[in-house]
């Protein structure tokens, strides 16, 4: 049992580190390889390790968080319903676009994964790689991925489209507020949906909306899909 | 007495954004349906909120400070990495390379496509 205070504890570390974390990226302006995530992860790592914590230990104390995550997903109704007008007129272009590359996606990590070797259960958690963290694993149990592995790929998919997403869509042009959401939400779900929120709140509602669409198409045609590939 | 405001506002907003979420777990689970329950608490506040007009000023107030720091919320997930060292050891550069390679394709294949779709949506028009 771990107590109260100890479980606090752990959570002010957390909370603290991240603070620090988000001033030192925004003072540097926001270089990818400082994102919030990224340096907090590390450093708490660091401590856990050096105070040889438990990782199940810490997860019980910062439970707060994911379910902060939970309401945070509920939220993203309101930047949305702000944009209805804007959705009104783009639905259709927006829908083919993210099915589109949803399935590519998902057809991609699969032929990369197979030609690398990766057994079955590292294959099946890989194939989650783009969905919502809660999702994620929801699928992972229907088609044979590991959950703890699972948790890591979605997080390290959200780190790297919310990374690299921005500066390659700078690169190709891209400066419609609806088309960065679009992508960022679909390609890294939650992690996207935040960087997407510090671009512009129009950016953010559209990446949101990508991210619920996207979990909700592929937990509708991934189990199908893995069997009839496999 | 505006800090006692916004912090009763941004209580009660938590409490409508907990009570969709349970709402929306409470739908998935009994009616089976294969979409988790926040992202269905999502699309229950949204229908709301298009049936009343306008966003009330509660959910307004806990909806900004959630969605800025969302980042926070990951962090717990991020950590897990220090549990799968012997796994990645072995298959970490497949993995990676898998995550990579889908992601880039996955950008650029959206971008293209919206941009394609939208302009003959526009010339149709």
């Amino acid at each position: 049992m771990i107590s109260a205070t100890h479980s606090l504890v752990w959570l002010i570390i957390t909370c603290a580190t991240y603070g620090l974390m988000l001033r030192l990226y925004r003072r540097a302006h926001s270089p990818p390889y400082l994102h919030p995530v990224v340096t907090s992860s590390v450093l708490i790592i660091g401590v856990l390790t050096w105070q040889q914590h438990s990782y199940s230990d810490f997860k019980i104390s910062t439970s707060l968080l994911s379910e902060g995550l939970e309401l945070a997903t509920v939220a993203i109704a309101v930047p949305l319903y702000r944009e209805r007008k804007r959705l009104a007129t783009i639905w259709r272009p927006f829908l083919i676009a993210l099915s589109a590359a949803t399935v590519v996606n998902l057809i991609i990590a699969f032929m990369v994964g197979w030609g690398f070797k990766l057994n079955h259960t590292s294959l099946m958690s890989v194939m989650t790689k783009s969905v919502t963290t809660p999702v994620a694993i929801g699928i992972s149990d229907l088609i044979g991925g590991n959950a703890s592995l699972v948790a890591v790929i979605v997080i390290a998919t959200g780190i790297l489209g919310a990374m690299l997403g921005p500066w390659l869509l700078q690169r190709w042009r891209i400066e419609d507020p609806v088309a960065i959401g679009l992508a960022l939400g679909t390609l890294s779900h939650g992690v996207g949906t935040a960087r997407a929120f510090q671009i512009s709140p129009a950016a953010g509602a559209f990446a949101g909306l990508s991210m619920a669409i996207c979990a909700i198409l592929t937990s509708l045609i991934l189990p199908s899909l893995m069997s009839a590939l496999s | 007495m505006e800090r006692f405001a916004r912090a009763w506002f941004f209580s009660l907003g938590i409490f409508i954004l907990w009570i969709a979420k349970v709402a929306g777990t409470y739908l998935a689970t009994h009616y089976a349906i294969a979409i988790p329950g926040p992202v269905i608490g999502m699309l229950l506040v949204f229908t709301i909120l298009t049936m009343l007009g306008r966003i009330p000023k509660a959910l307004a107030h806990a909806a900004a400070p959630l969605l800025n720091h969302m980042n926070l919320l990951f962090i717990p997930a991020a950590v897990g990495l220090m549990t799968l060292g012997t796994l990645l050891s072995e298959a970490g550069v497949g993995i990676a390379a898998a995550i990579i390679l889908s992601t880039v394709t996955g950008l650029w294949v959206c971008v293209r496509l919206f941009a394609h779709a939208s302009v003959r949506r526009k010339s149709e028009i």
